[in-house]
């Protein structure tokens, strides 16, 4: 069951549950109690599961722990408190950890002075950090007084299950806190953590209480089953679900730079932009500005240093890529306020305490109302401050979407988030880990398994599967003994540990952060290295390419045994668009609403009446209020259409190049584009026998076709294509064209990792030798010749439809076309209309292919002839010619 | 159909160089009549053996693959025509030591040739490879003749490639058969799609040469219509005018491309 409290307790009910000193500590120190803290305090000291959503600055650590610390002072003075683990607390960021640790530190010695007094037999409360940074002595330390309060990350709790000495200090777990959830719950990380916890549970044979604590979210339901999971009958464990996201104030708009986006020159723009920038840094004690990407994040700290003078002293990057001490420098100085301002991608995103944010910008949007209310909440830190967010952005589509999210967000109406579901390679990856500890009966193992909410629905055959793949079952019996991580004994249902490495592998193994720059590359002529690609960036890449790398433009020679060669080049522009893979898709509920914004303009305009008040309740400022309504009215006056939610408009038209267009306004999202511009592809290469070139962006996708196929299509076939993809089943034909995509290598290298298929760490070795020759397309098609539904290549499937692509969505919109609540209509244009141009500027290029090899290299050999004008039989001549 | 002495297409599955040697569709070897004798080269027996070592835990295909090729090669031109199977080198995978999967197929693969493809009397050699360490222990057991360098027989010289011939074998030889390099040409479609294909190399000057693609499952290629010259492993192939040589594609049909000159772009 899921409760949620409608009003908070007094202050006296929280407060009465707290020991007499903890009590104390805490109105010595604190005024009023925040939120949160008006739910916590009392539920968590009844030992119920809470879920708790506020903003940075609410006191969440307390309300997470405070009724906890409490309990163990009470055993304290009562001679009850045991050398063992009571607490453990969870979060994705080693810093975090710190922070925690730090601020705990204090209150925990305060109270206990306090105690000592009057209890001097009482024993303090210990409080560590164990995570891979600990030093070996410390971790020896905590084997022999082991802490109360356990901090650590979601990684380290996995090694820690399957450390023989220190797995036995958890079982005495009473509380589980796991923080940033918000961070954990969409992705794999999250699904890694939650069979941790089951296994947890297994482990201490009882359950315990499960506190979550996050930044706001929706669906809360969705968080609380990802928190709690499920009891053996299937029902849902018990969750109280506090949501205090709102009780801070936010003050929201978006900005434009420049009155014409279209027609102001780019440089203009840009100018413009950091003028802008630079306006609100002045204006504020501490800036806190989200670009979407790592290049961004060093390209806008450059330009304010360039053009406004500001050095490192006052604003400094921070990302992925910076070095750790480098980033936690930059933490602390952030802390003590010594910055003006701070640049960066996502990182900050997570919650560690950064001191006084007075502003958030954004920089081109976030692509989400949660999101942007996540990073928003950043600022105003301490409670009861507003939280101010700026969003400056760059292009129309941009403006109108940031308005509307902001729009949504003033209305507390945010948009949902998904739990990824049946992760084969993560449940590979605990398979081995309960393997090692002990011999498992297999349903056991599998309801065990079932308790965590993503695998909740895990077909019994998937796990059978993997727990044959792990056993090596597909090769011969002989050679099981090398490649087997587990014995698995069909007849008796039973599997354990294999091999004496495994405990060694598993551990250096662990983990779902995919190692995602394999390549390394090569300035010539000395082969200085100077950074790392992706593998599949490389395969893009043809001699004479210009690509950037840390900040420089390099072309590319060369490749050898899966390294880059390059040269410097100077004043050439990049020829190989920026990592797409870096720009975060537009959710789908936001897309809807702007579809429902677009429809409500539309029908103004059919009417012939004004919509300038549908535009004016927008959060923007005048000169994005005039932008957009120009835009509007641009489309509306070249195309007679505004596309919205419930009207598709398909173009046919071409661009400047004059290549052929169809071009589908389906304001969806990019992911459910990803999958809808496959399906009308593919279904169009399948008819035609030619290849197609898609372009995908979250307004909308673009065909480019062959002349011959264009000329084809007119409006009754278009409408027979789009018929066929709506009763066409999908699914089947999305996987079959998915695994000869780039995508397909990329996301199977990491899920191959996840899964102990190719090990990044084995015995003390990286790997190198044979890695050398191969790449992952090569182990793929073994695979697939093999088993083409091998569980590894299963699961990369199922993370590119449901994870990557949202082919759920695209199903669900092929529905509403094929019931006729979305309408479409077919128009052709001599010039691509106005909303199409973000799409095919910014849109991520695909190509849809046909041809089965046989018939490229055919085709190939075919077109090289005919270039030389040669035939076969001129190459005798040649050769018998040169011999004489 | 092609008919010259040079190139002559026998069938569309059969391709004769040079009225002597004989490639056969999806078949990575070659038979050479004048000798009786098949010749096939980086066999890198034991590969998946030596990557489960290292942590990459491939499914067993090499093996098969190989004996696969050599049975479909043999039946279309005729076992019985078959006296002598040549390896040019890499018969193994491992460079300094020997796993014991790479023993196991090692013996599997000669008791395959001599029991269910060619009779008992097969000779088999081998000239090592730089891969090939150890090999000379199991020379006798195997009953392979074990060849350090290079193997001259009538107008043939033939050698692993690693290094260069013996000047005097040079001298004497009309032909070379190397291998080593691992060839494959790398070709882009109109839209920028890469496609891969291993291939053979044939050349005639200075003289008459052919490079043998991998037969091996796990090996991809070079590009070697993409790499500078002097990133090329063999120094043969580093002293010859490259850019001379005809590639010949034979998955899935025997393709003849134009000289590697007119496949830089």
């Amino acid at each position: 069951m899921f409760y949620y409290p409608l009003k908070p307790f007094t202050k006296e009910e929280s407060l009465s549950c707290l020991n007499k000193y903890v009590r104390d500590w805490f109105e010595n120190n604190f005024k009023e109690l925040t939120p949160p803290q008006y739910y916590s305090f009392k539920l968590i000291s009844e030992k119920k599961n809470v879920l708790i959503t506020a903003p940075t600055g609410s006191g969440k650590t307390l309300s997470g722990f405070l009724s906890i610390i409490s309990y163990l002072f009470d055993l304290s003075t009562k001679g009850q408190l045991k050398d063992e683990v009571y607490c453990i607390y969870v979060s994705p960021l080693k810093a975090l950890n710190n922070d925690i640790k730090k601020n705990l530190e204090i209150p925990l010695q305060e109270i206990y002075e306090k105690i000592k007094k009057d209890f001097p037999e009482a024993k303090p409360i210990r409080i560590a950090v164990r995570t891979g940074d600990v030093a070996p002595h410390e971790k020896q330390k905590q084997l022999r007084e082991p802490p109360h309060l356990l901090i650590t990350t979601p990684e380290s709790l996995a090694i820690m299950l399957n450390s023989p000495k220190f797995s036995e200090k958890l079982k005495s777990i009473e509380y589980l806190i796991i923080d940033e959830i918000h961070e954990l719950a969409n992705n794999k990380r999250g699904v890694h953590l939650t069979l941790s916890v089951e296994r947890l549970v297994e482990l201490a044979n009882k359950e315990f209480v499960r506190i979550g604590l996050g930044a706001t979210l929706h669906p809360l339901e969705e968080a609380a089953k990802f928190l709690v999971g499920l009891k053996d009958n299937g029902e849902f464990r018990d969750c109280y679900i506090v949501d205090v996201s709102w009780e801070k104030g936010y003050d929201l708009k978006v900005l434009s730079p420049v009155d014409d986006h279209i027609y102001t020159h780019e440089e203009k723009v840009e100018e413009e932009t950091y003028k802008l920038l630079n306006r609100i840094i002045k204006k504020n004690k501490t800036t806190l500005i989200f670009t979407n990407t790592r290049s961004g994040t060093e390209r806008v700290v450059f330009n304010l240093k360039k053009r406004f003078g500001y050095t490192d002293d006052d604003i400094a990057a921070h990302h992925g890529s910076i070095s750790r001490e480098v980033r936690l420098e930059v933490e602390e100085r952030l802390k003590r306020g010594e910055l003006k301002a701070i640049v960066c991608s996502t990182s900050l995103e997570l919650g560690i305490d950064i001191g006084y944010i007075s502003t958030v910008v954004q920089l081109g949007s976030p692509k989400s109302i949660t999101r942007a209310i996540q990073r928003i909440g950043r600022s105003g830190h301490r409670f009861g401050d507003v939280s101010v967010g700026r969003i400056i952005v760059m292009n129309r589509d941009d403006l109108v979407e940031c308005s509307v999210m902001l729009y949504y967000a003033k209305k507390r109406l945010l948009d949902s988030f998904n739990v990824p579901r049946n992760c084969l390679d993560i449940l590979a990856q605990h398979t081995v880990g309960m393997a090692i500890n002990k011999k498992w009966n297999v349903d056991e193992a599998f309801k065990v398994i079932r308790r965590a909410y993503p695998y909740k629905d895990l077909p019994k055959e998937s796990f059978i599967k993997v727990l044959k793949y792990l056993a090596g079952h597909y090769v011969e019996l002989k050679d099981r003994k090398v490649y087997g991580k587990i014995w698995y004994d069909e007849s008796d249902q039973m599997f354990g540990r294999r091999g004496k490495y495994i405990r060694t592998i598993y551990m250096l193994n662990i983990g779902t952060i995919p190692d995602e720059v394999a390549i390394d590359v090569f300035l010539l002529p000395e082969k200085k290295w100077i950074g790392n690609i992706e593998e599949e960036f490389l395969m893009r890449l043809k001699k004479g390419d210009v690509f950037v790398l840390g900040g420089k433009t390099y072309m590319f020679s060369y490749a050898k045994n899966m390294r880059c060669y390059v040269e410097r080049v100077e004043n050439l522009a990049p020829t190989i668009p920026p990592w797409f893979s870096e720009m975060l898709p537009l959710n789908f509920d936001l897309a809807m609403r702007i579809g429902e914004l677009r429809r409500k303009v539309f029908e103004r305009l059919r009417n012939g009446e004004d919509f300038k008040d549908l535009i004016n309740e927008l959060p923007a400022d005048s000169k994005s209020k005039k932008a957009m309504y120009r835009y509007f009215i641009e489309q509306y006056m070249y195309s007679k259409v505004i596309p919205n939610d419930k009207l598709l408009l398909i173009e046919k038209t071409q661009d400047f190049e004059g290549r052929k267009l169809l071009i589908f306004h389906s304001l969806v999202g990019r992911r459910t584009n990803d999958a809808l511009s496959r399906i009308l592809a593919i279904l169009i290469v399948r008819k035609y026998e030619k290849d197609v070139a898609i372009m995908i962006s979250d307004n909308g996708f673009v065909l480019s076709l062959p002349v011959e196929i264009y000329n084809k299509l007119d409006e009754k076939s278009i409408s027979d294509i789009i018929n066929e993809a709506c009763n066409e089943n999908v699914e089947e034909l999305l996987k079959n064209h998915l695994r000869y995509t780039e995508i397909m290598k990329r996301k199977f290298r990491h899920n191959s990792t996840r899964s102990f298929l190719v090990l990044r760490n084995y015995k003390g070795y990286k790997i190198s030798v044979n890695k050398q020759q191969l790449n992952s397309q090569t182990i793929l098609e073994a695979l697939e010749k093999i088993d083409p539904n091998f569980p590894i290549i299963e699961e990369t499937l199922r993370e590119i439809m449901e994870d990557v692509m949202d082919v759920p969505k695209a199903k669900e919109i092929l529905k509403r076309i094929k019931s006729g609540e979305i309408k479409y209509i077919i128009k052709e244009f001599p010039i691509p209309s106005p909303f199409s141009h973000t799409m095919l500027v910014f849109g991520e290029a695909d190509i849809v292919m046909m041809k089965e090899r046989r018939k490229k290299l055919k085709e190939l050999h075919e077109a090289i002839m005919k270039k030389l004008n040669i035939k076969e039989e001129d190459l005798i001549r040649f050769v018998e010619f040169a011999q004489k | 159909m092609l008919k010259s002495k040079i190139f002559r297409r026998v069938n569309d599955d059969v391709l004769i160089i040079d009225d002597d040697i004989v490639l056969v569709k999806n078949c990575y070897l070659l038979y050479i009549q004048s000798l009786d004798s098949l010749v096939l080269s980086d066999l890198h027996l034991g590969y998946e053996s030596v990557s489960a070592k290292n942590g990459v835990f491939l499914p067993k295909l090499n093996f098969k693959f190989i004996i696969e090729q050599i049975e479909n090669f043999s039946n279309k031109i005729g076992k019985d025509k078959i006296k002598n199977v040549i390896v040019l080198g890499d018969i193994k995978n491992e460079f300094d030591e020997v796993d014991q999967a790479e023993i196991d197929e090692l013996f599997d693969f000669v008791y395959h040739l001599r029991n269910n493809i060619f009779s008992k009397s097969l000779n088999i050699y081998l000239v090592k490879g730089n891969h090939d360490n150890y090999v000379d222990g199991y020379a006798i057991s195997l009953n392979v003749k074990v060849l350090k360098q290079e193997l001259l027989l009538g107008r043939y010289l033939m050698f692993h490639g690693e290094d260069l011939p013996d000047k005097k074998n040079l001298d004497k030889a009309d032909f070379l058969i190397m291998a080593h390099e691992h060839p494959a040409i790398v070709l882009f479609t109109e839209i920028g799609e890469r496609v891969k294909a291993k291939c053979f190399l044939f050349g005639y000057f200075p003289k008459k040469l052919i490079v043998l693609p991998a037969i091996s499952y796990y090996a991809q290629g070079t590009d070697i219509n993409l790499l500078p010259k002097e990133e090329l492993l063999s120094p043969y192939l580093r002293i010859i005018n490259l850019d001379e040589l005809i590639p010949i594609v034979v998955e899935n049909e025997i393709l003849i491309f134009p000289q590697i000159k007119y496949l830089r772009n």
